[in-house]
């Protein structure tokens, strides 16, 4: 999140990197990879559910950051912010149908006799959420994985989806709202007082 | 900050008013104290927050240690490949992705472009000089009327 200590060193540090990376340091680029390479692949994954297509997605993010490190300005935004907007972006242009892996996740609880009630119902929420986020449009999943699977502030999450944060709040307010219709269906009762 | 804004933010946010926007905070948290009644909501967004952080997808580190790998091959390949060097690029080779205004010409485009032109009045003149007809009578012969046959 912005608000976590040492921010500003590791965003110097990434700034630092991305000159080097643009007077051509394979080394730098690695460490940068190795930085933020995870990040990358939960995001695409997060918006497109594919586990292989994330792979290359965040492989091609890479190549961009490589191929264009001559266009980053350091200090004008954040590095994160930048490789968001890389990764959210060849995300969305993926149209293929996402598999939510969280469905699997959910599939052992038929034959659980002897599981609690309790983890029961949880693996049936877990599954409402997860066919929720399956059939939303994906600029909505990609708002859901930036704030709540990523973590960062709303507009941060906004920043690197290339929109305003009124519009980054409407993306994630319809995409809760589908979540609890579906949880609404399974007798999970949220925030059902705004309608 | 009215119940009705309240909620809202909760439903965007979730139940955690520590994510919510900074500008928003103070009052969230003076109208959250005002109304404890409240507090079944919250939980319960809460526990939505706690379903959706749990279908996060998770990344092992095997995986990202086999996509590293491909990353760094495919931009060690890239570099593999020899450029040209600038003296050898085609003129007037600039990214296309600059701005008309912000494009820096090769100066080797302007010896090219000198060289045409010198071409072009060498032509001209040479054309000129071994034409069969002479300029007048050509004049007179195809761009004058014929009056009275």
């Amino acid at each position: 999140m912005s608000g976590d200590q040492g921010w500003d060193g590791r965003e110097a540090l990434d700034d630092m990197l991305m000159q080097q990376v643009a007077d051509g340091s394979r080394s730098a680029f690695e460490t940068l990879a190795r930085r933020h390479l995870r990040r990358a692949l939960a995001v695409a994954q997060g918006v497109v559910g594919n586990p292989n297509d994330a792979d290359e997605i965040a492989q091609e993010a890479f190549m961009r950051v490589w191929q264009h490190a001559d266009r980053w300005t350091p200090g004008r935004a954040r590095f994160t912010t930048w490789l968001h907007k890389i990764v959210v972006n060849l995300s969305l242009d993926r149209r293929r149908k996402p598999q939510w892996v969280a469905i699997e996740a959910a599939g052992d609880l038929v034959d659980n006799d002897e599981a609690a009630p309790d983890a029961i119902a949880h693996k049936e929420h877990q599954a409402a959420v997860a066919r929720a986020l399956d059939a939303i449009p994906p600029r909505q999943r990609a708002a859901i994985t930036l704030f709540y699977f990523e973590g960062l502030s709303g507009k941060d999450a906004a920043e690197g989806m290339g929109i305003s944060v009124s519009a980054f709040e409407q993306l994630l307010l319809r995409a809760r709202r589908a979540i609890r219709v579906e949880l609404a269906a399974v007798g999970f009762h949220a925030d059902e007082v705004l309608s | 900050m009215t119940g009705r804004e309240f909620r809202r933010l909760m439903m965007i946010y979730g139940a955690d008013l520590r994510r919510w926007p900074a500008s928003r905070l103070a009052a969230a948290e003076k109208w959250q104290a005002a109304h404890p009644e409240f507090g079944g909501e919250l939980r319960r967004t809460a526990e939505m927050d706690r379903l959706l952080r749990d279908v996060a997808p998770l990344v092992e580190s095997s995986r990202v240690d086999r996509v590293m790998e491909k990353v760094l091959r495919k931009a060690e390949e890239e570099r593999a490949v020899p450029e040209l060097p600038a003296s050898l690029l085609p003129p007037f080779a600039v990214p296309l992705r600059v701005p008309w205004l912000q494009r820096r010409w090769a100066p080797q485009g302007m010896l090219y472009l000198g060289l045409f032109f010198l071409g072009c009045a060498a032509n001209l003149a040479v054309r000129l000089l071994t034409a069969e007809t002479p300029l007048d009578l050509w004049f007179a012969s195809n761009l004058s009327l014929p009056l009275g046959g």
